[in-house]
């Protein structure tokens, strides 16, 4: 607040500079052209230099302490933008596509600074030197003064109030416009490969062209509309000057005005057309900051509300009456399903069976009707303290395999990530890895997503998958580790590596959305025509090797 | 960094025309201003020192007026016109720089900051800063000269001072090279993480780490705004000191003019109109000094995206008659070093082969150098004796299935999904669908760039289904068969012999005994030494 103050009155001291330097100048020559003693000039020549270094000096002053005040408040905004979309959750973000995301977070938050660089500093400072300017001319020549004044307010105020409206919109349109071509870039960016096997790049170029083609329109309409509130400010300007000339040449004459005052009167209104400009062009700006504003509170307004874990009863994770909807139908239907502490259970059936569905309700990664129950003495209520996971697909950020490894359990000894690479077989991959330069196969990134969930001592483990992309002698290592790490801990695995399940605990079989079948790997051979069909294809491949 | 590239002119027709406009429209406005200082000098020194009534002074009065609305309009009409040939130069630029990029093998990281803000800011520079450095060619020159007509004093100091700042100008574009760039390269960093973060969002929020990611990202914004702040500190002190050169140059000629008219060598009406005429010498030059640092970002980014449009594909060697084989030749693979020791082989028509290794050794990355998709380190990849990089893209890509492990389905149908531009009835969607195991899945169903409602198998199946549709040679699959379940697994077994019978060169990766026994031949990876 003060270091904008501070620029709005810098902001102020150069344009009454401006404005300064041409009246004195205009007055110190008309009062030349008489001819008297040069001391009488000494203080107008001293004034014509000081103004010319102090409107420098100043703008100078309110650009850094401007740009500077605006450009932190962006990161704070930014930060507080992801904070609304880490609140918002999955939900709310997997609403929006990932380059209108971004382009929220960057771009968007960046138009932000333009609130204070080019709308508060500058409006505020024209507002406050016109008036000093109206004072002034008010003192020489007071229909002079009106005419500005009226300029001022018609041209400064009322024709950028009129356009604002239409600029808004366009304005809206214009980000809205640009978020899209951003979204189709940031696919183009990611899947060019796919795109140039399948012959479609010059389709997906074609679709930003057509977005940004659309873009370039809105904007030059809204660019012709400011452009019209800049034309509007210099004609008043222009009014104002010859209207000002207009009541001064007679008051000259009838000698209520000094002769050398003429040429103050006449190019104050001049030098100060800046002020109304400034303003139609804070307007402007101001169409843009707010429009930028609207699509950020999109983001803040984001509310995915995903119910919590339950705690009571005993240890295990106990799932009751769970209900998952995809778009416009229910795709898990009323399931229980039982992990009591100590046991191994699985969550097989056919692909598209529902079994991530669960899986992502359990996580809290999508919203669902019925309860997860995390049972038992456990500390905390937080989701994330109770059960620790490996998705389908971890994402592996890209930054070194450390800070990847210390997601899940924060700052961990090296000693203990190097154990948790080990247990995996990831003894090869350095901690100081950067995984962005030196990316890990599908396989090791699905190892590397579990040496990161083992860390964290969860009651509760959740595994998705977490053989695929391995070789056979992998996946049985694999398996291996997790049956040593879960001990006394809940685990719920999905997998279609069925052969895998024979010490499980229990199995349960969803198709469709519905458990058909659960009960030991025995049980389920004798009551699942397609479990045993699945068993007996894998032990077929397996035994032909 | 050059103030203004002609390679950048040259290229796009949008910039021409703002220089065009700016040309025209520059040249009507400095003679409109001439007109309206010597009207308005007239007035005020006519009805100050002769006393000559408003009637006496219409002429001049109607001529300033009409200066202005000249002066007004054409100003008005450069700005607009600059903004329009700002947004398009950078639009078809956007569209260049993609192009180039979807022809290219280059890493996809730090291309959407480039293609999304980098080119955005290349609008800035068409639109504001560009036409004020021919302006500031323009004016000088020409009211320059009408100045040295009426008042040869005053154009002394104007032939001082208006040299002083192109030297000045290059000084700085000399000096804030390395503080621009990296500005530039702290600002992509934030863009990129901020993208990593995002979509790695779900992983963050199952270990609630999402928040304490503010603490990053909040980091890298202060990095971004300091070395944002440091191109802003020189060109501000720069724009300062321009502005100094021309506001002591306007102040030294008024006080020269009045110091003149007490001595009577020069009459109130020139020394006004000069007066008045001075600043808008200036006034271009300055305008270029303030406009500097908006600019920077764009030159910057123009700096970065021209290796890249600069790169001409060579490629344009053809095959017509059917692939018989493809062959690898001592061929090194791998992102900068080599994975494996050179592989030797010879892939055959009608047959299936399957490439096997440890997790890790770089069976993903062999399949997309087999795929022409990046360059081998050493040796080549060839068809029909034609190196795989030297055929024409559009030649060798028709032929080719390629499906990694993370397929990319689009933002549309099932149906576009499967089509994916080409045409393709119903029934046969629906067949190739039914091949993979895709029984009930209607052709309306919605597709999500992030997750959408599809299983990992199910997308996998879908993306091979795609290429049933087509007819390829060709067909390179990561994994094909992971997270599906055993009947998938036969439907896509059966799908790859389908291939194969019809006399493809199919190449898969694979980890499940299934399709390892599937294979004509199997490629074993080792881990070089």
């Amino acid at each position: 607040m003060k270091r904008t103050l501070l620029a709005i009155a810098a902001a102020a001291a150069t344009f009454a500079s401006a404005i300064g330097l041409v009246t004195t100048g205009g007055w110190l020559i008309s009062e030349a052209a008489l001819r008297p003693p040069l001391l009488t000039l000494e203080v107008a020549i001293v004034s014509v230099r000081a103004f010319g270094i102090s409107r420098g000096a100043f703008r100078w002053l309110e650009r850094v302490v401007s740009h500077d005040s605006a450009l932190h408040a962006t990161v704070e905004r930014r930060t507080q933008l992801w904070m609304a979309l880490a609140k918002a959750g999955p939900r709310g973000a997997w609403g929006l596509r990932t380059g209108d995301a971004i382009t929220r977070v960057m771009q968007d938050a960046e138009l932000l600074q333009d609130r204070i660089t080019r709308v508060i500093v500058p409006a505020a400072a024209a507002i406050v030197t016109a008036s000093g300017a109206v004072l002034v001319q008010l003192h020489l020549q007071s229909l002079a003064a009106l005419c500005f004044f009226a300029a001022f307010l018609v041209a400064g105020i009322m024709v950028p109030a009129l356009a604002h409206r239409i600029e808004f919109t366009a304005a809206r349109r214009a980000l809205e416009e640009r978020a899209l071509v951003n979204s189709r870039l940031s696919a183009f960016v990611q899947h060019r490969d796919e795109m140039r096997v399948l012959g479609v790049i010059d389709a997906n170029l074609q679709q930003v062209a057509v977005a940004d083609d659309r873009r370039v329109a809105i904007e030059t309409r809204a660019a012709v509309l400011s452009g019209l509130t800049q034309w509007a400010a210099l004609l008043a300007s222009g009014l104002a000057i010859v209207g000002g000339l207009l009541v001064a040449v007679p008051a000259v004459l009838n000698g209520s005005l000094q002769g050398p005052h003429l040429a103050v009167v006449a190019l104050l209104p001049w030098s100060a057309s800046e002020l109304i400009t400034a303003l139609a062009l804070a307007a402007s700006a101001l169409v843009r900051v707010r429009s930028a504003q609207a699509r950020l509170q999109g983001i803040e307004q984001l509310d995915a509300p995903i119910p919590e874990v339950e705690r009571h009863g005993s240890a295990g994770l106990f799932i009751r009456q769970l209900r998952v909807r995809w778009q416009d139908s229910e795709v898990v239907h009323a399931i229980d399903l039982d992990v009591p502490r100590g046991q191994r259970v699985a969550l097989v059936g056919r692909s598209g069976a529902g079994k991530s569905s669960v899986i992502s309700a359990v996580l809290g990664l999508v919203e669902y009707q019925g309860s997860v129950i995390v049972g038992g003495e456990d500390d905390g209520s937080a989701r994330a303290s109770l059960i620790t996971a490996v998705p389908q697909a971890p994402h592996i950020f890209r930054t070194t395999a450390r800070e990847n490894l210390r997601m899940a359990a924060g700052p961990v000894p090296d000693e203990q990530l190097r154990r948790a690479l080990n247990r995996v077989g990831l003894a090869h991959i350095d901690l100081g890895r950067d995984l962005g330069q030196a990316p890990l196969s599908g396989g090791e990134a699905q190892r590397l997503g579990l040496a990161r969930a083992l860390l964290l001592e969860a009651p509760v483990i959740v595994l998705d998958e977490p053989t695929e992309h391995l070789d056979e002698e992998t996946a049985a290592g694999i398996m291996a580790t997790i049956h040593d790490e879960i001990w006394g801990r809940a685990l719920l695995m999905t997998t279609h590596r069925l052969t895998d399940l024979r010490d499980f605990d229990r199995i349960y079989i969803i198709d469709g959305g519905s458990i058909m079948c659960s009960g030991t790997f025995v049980e389920c051979l004798m009551g699942s025509e397609w479990f045993r069909e699945s068993v007996e294809w894998r032990l077929d491949k397996a035994r032909v090797d | 960094m050059r103030p203004l590239d002609p390679e950048l002119i040259r290229r796009s027709g949008a910039v021409k025309g703002a220089i065009a406009a700016t040309v025209f429209t520059g040249l009507v406005s400095a003679a409109a201003s001439v007109v309206q200082a010597a009207a308005a000098a007239a007035v005020i020194s006519r009805a100050f020192l002769q006393h000559q009534p408003v009637a006496a002074l219409t002429t001049q009065l109607v001529a300033f007026a009409a200066a202005w609305f000249v002066r007004s309009t054409a100003n008005t009409v450069q700005d607009v016109w600059a903004r329009r040939s700002g947004l398009r130069a950078v639009a078809a630029l956007r569209r260049d720089l993609a192009a180039a990029y979807g022809r290219s093998d280059a890493a996809p990281e730090a291309m959407f900051p480039l293609l999304s803000r980098g080119i955005d800011a290349l609008e800035v520079y068409v639109a504001r800063y560009l036409p004020q450095l021919v302006l500031a060619i323009l004016v000088p020159v020409g009211l320059g000269a009408w100045i040295l007509r009426n008042d040869p004093w005053t154009a002394v100091i104007l032939v001082i001072t208006i040299p002083l700042i192109p030297v000045f100008m290059a000084l700085i574009g000399w000096f804030t090279d390395s503080a621009v760039t990296k500005q530039w390269s702290s600002v992509s960093r934030i863009t990129e993480v901020v993208t990593d973060l995002f979509t790695g969002l779900p992983d963050l929020l199952i270990f609630d780490r999402a928040k304490s990611q503010a603490e990053l990202i909040h980091k890298l914004g202060s990095d971004a705004t300091h070395a944002t702040m440091r191109v802003l500190r020189i060109s501000f002190l720069s724009s300062f000191a321009l502005e100094l050169i021309a506001t002591i140059s306007v102040a030294i000629m008024a006080l020269g003019i009045g110091l003149r008219l007490t001595s009577g060598n020069i009459d109130l009406e020139t020394g006004l109109m000069i007066l008045i005429l001075a600043p808008e010498v200036y006034l271009p030059l300055r305008q270029v000094g303030t406009q500097f640092h908006a600019a920077v970002e764009g030159m910057e980014a123009w700096k970065q995206a021209q290796p890249m449009l600069a790169q001409q594909r060579t490629a344009a060697e053809y095959i017509d008659a059917p692939l018989k084989s493809l062959k690898l030749r001592d061929l090194s693979f791998g992102y900068g070093s080599a994975l494996t020791a050179p592989v030797t082989a010879k892939l055959k028509r009608g047959t299936v082969t399957t490439i096997t290794g440890h997790s890790g050794v770089g069976k993903s990355t062999l399949l997309r150098t087999l795929a022409g998709l990046m360059a081998p380190i050493a040796g080549e990849v060839t068809v029909s004796g034609h190196s795989v990089h030297a055929l024409d893209e559009r030649a060798w890509f028709d032929r080719v299935g390629y499906v990694p492990q993370h397929p990319w389905l689009g933002h549309g149908t099932l149906r576009d999904a499967l089509t994916s531009g080409r045409e393709a009835s119903d029934a046969e969607c629906s067949a190739a669908l039914a091949a993979v195991g895709l029984l009930d899945l209607p052709l309306e169903a919605r597709i999500d760039d992030l997750s959408g409602g599809f299983s990992v198998g199910q997308r996998r199946r879908i993306a091979l289904a795609r290429y049933r549709l087509r007819k390829c040679d060709i067909l390179l699959l990561d994994e094909p068969t992971a997270a599906v379940d055993a009947e998938s697994e036969a439907a896509i077994l059966h799908v790859l012999e389908e291939w194969r019978a019809q006399g493809a060169i199919v190449v898969v990766v694979a980890h499940r005994q299934a399709l390892v026994q599937a294979a004509t031949q199997v490629l074993h990876l080792e881990r070089a030494r």
